[in-house]
């Protein structure tokens, strides 16, 4: 497998050897890779090969499903989350998620920014106000909902909810920000303002982004993951990790160009 | 996708056809070196204009697929090893004309001083634009060092050539060895262009020059 090995200093996530099962369905098999802080990594490869489950992975909501068990190792920040003890609630909040169909509660922009803060215990009123407004300023979205906080996010855009929904991830502060085709149910314009807006964010954030648009891929992302399954009814395994402009220029295997150039199948 | 993949082929498909022709004119200018005729000059003055045609061609087609496809990895590279090399075989071609135009039917002159030498040179060249057209078809980068090879032979060969003018008697006619020092040139620039086709196709094929 290719793949690039980091300092240790520079790594947020790793898997070691990790093969993931849904009952007896093993869904990814053996996969390893590690994460650089502060960079976008894209993940990228067809349909059920196991990118949506690599991510619930990371901040474990795969274990909301029935019967999953997992083998290998996840670290982050070179501790393991899966060990005995870990506490997932807490990893949920270091570990944010978007999701491709914006998701707002039906309530007002204020009220779905303030909810997870006040979960985790922030009670000032002037306290929630600084992380709302702070969270929206992150997400782009400041200048257009400020003189309207108290609307339904249900009357936004579809490319607001979407950045609502990122500044709502924002809210509980995460250090890893996991984004699973945020824009694939966007329009250009809505999709460009996530892509400047992940630009802007990698800086405080380890950002990873799972998108079909290749174009998105090697547009946002510092690294590309390759995700296969080889036959039907096999694992997925990541079959190669390289820098962005290495996989859109002259990708190592054969199979992630043919995936690239659109020569599969 | 798949359209676009035959618009690739079609591209590759044209870049080696202008490359024939090249060869071709090539070929014809060596042949007008020692046996003029009037008719081959014409040949390869009046062929340039299809090998214009096919550049202007291939390089409309890649500059479209650029922005239509935002090819990516091969695709992109043969997209720009194209718009490349056909710059080079274009050049090569207005070398051929060059030559046919300082040759003895083009001139008042019967024959070239050293004459010999540049038809040895020219069917060495000759051989390398043949030999690099086959590592493009076949996506072959073991071409670049053959190549390199071949250039520093034809580079000896010039230098020979400069011996053998500057040896000349002096009865010789001065506008013909000019004439042959300037075909010896021409001879070498293709050889330099062949070079750099060849590292170009190299770059096609790993990615990385
Ligand atoms: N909750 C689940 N229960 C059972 N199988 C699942 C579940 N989620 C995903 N899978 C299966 O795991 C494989 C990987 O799915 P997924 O991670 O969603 O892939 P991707 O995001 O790359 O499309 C697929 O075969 C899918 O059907
Ligand atoms: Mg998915």
């Amino acid at each position: 497998m290719e793949t690039i090995q980091f300092k240790p200093e520079e790594v947020k996530v790793e898997f070691k050897n990790v093969s993931f099962y849904y009952g007896k369905f093993k869904a990814i098999d053996n996969v390893s890779f590690q994460l650089p802080k502060n960079r976008v990594t894209a993940f990228i490869g067809p349909s059920g090969c196991g990118k949506s489950t690599v991510l619930r992975i990371i901040n474990r909501t795969n274990e909301i499903a029935l019967n999953t068990s997992l083998e290998g190792e996840v670290l982050i920040d070179g501790v393991n989350i899966y060990e005995n003890g870990h506490d997932p609630v807490l990893l949920r909040k270091r570990v944010g998620m978007v999701f491709q169909k914006p998701n707002p509660f039906p309530k007002s922009v204020y009220e779905n920014l303030a909810l997870g803060p006040k979960i985790h215990g922030v009670k000032k009123k002037s306290e929630l106000d600084d992380i709302v407004e702070e969270s929206l300023k992150k997400a782009a979205l400041w200048d257009e909902v400020k003189n309207n906080l108290h609307k339904s996010a249900i009357q936004l855009s579809g490319g607001q909810q979407q950045r609502l929904c990122i500044a709502r991830a924002l809210t509980i502060k995460p250090e890893v920000l996991l984004m699973d085709e945020p824009c694939s149910a966007l329009d250009p314009i809505s999709t460009q303002k996530i892509e400047d807006l992940i630009d802007a964010l990698k800086k405080d954030y380890t950002i990873v982004i799972v998108t079909h648009n290749m174009q998105q891929a090697a547009r946002v992302s510092d690294y590309t993951a390759f995700f296969l399954v080889e036959e039907t009814g096999a694992p997925g395994r990541l079959v190669e990790f390289s820098d962005t402009p290495t996989i859109f220029t002259r990708p190592a295997n054969k199979k992630t160009e043919d995936y690239i150039t659109g020569r599969f199948g | 996708m798949r359209r676009f993949h035959e618009e690739l082929n079609c591209l590759h498909q044209s870049v080696i056809k202008m490359g024939c022709l090249v060869e071709e004119a090539v070929r014809n200018a060596v042949i007008s070196i020692s046996d003029p005729s009037p008719e081959l000059i014409e040949k390869v003055i009046l062929g340039d204009d299809q090998i214009d045609h096919i550049f202007d061609q291939v390089e409309t087609s890649c500059f479209m697929m650029l922005a239509m496809q935002q090819p990516v990895a091969r695709d992109l590279r043969l997209i720009a090893c194209c718009i490349r090399i056909i710059s080079d075989l274009e050049r090569m071609g207005d070398l051929a004309i060059n030559i046919v135009k300082s040759s003895p039917a083009s001139n008042d002159y019967q024959s070239l001083v050293a004459s010999d030498i540049l038809i040895r040179m020219g069917n060495a060249v000759t051989e390398m634009i043949a030999e690099s057209l086959q590592a493009f078809t076949k996506w072959d980068a073991s071409i670049a060092e053959t190549i390199e090879e071949h250039d520093e032979r034809i580079d000896r060969m010039y230098e020979e050539l400069f011996e053998q003018l500057f040896r000349c008697e002096s009865g010789h006619d001065l506008r013909s060895a000019i004439k042959s020092a300037f075909i010896g040139r021409f001879l070498e620039r293709i050889a330099d262009h062949c070079v750099t086709v060849a590292e170009r196709i190299n770059f096609l094929v790993k990615g990385s020059v």
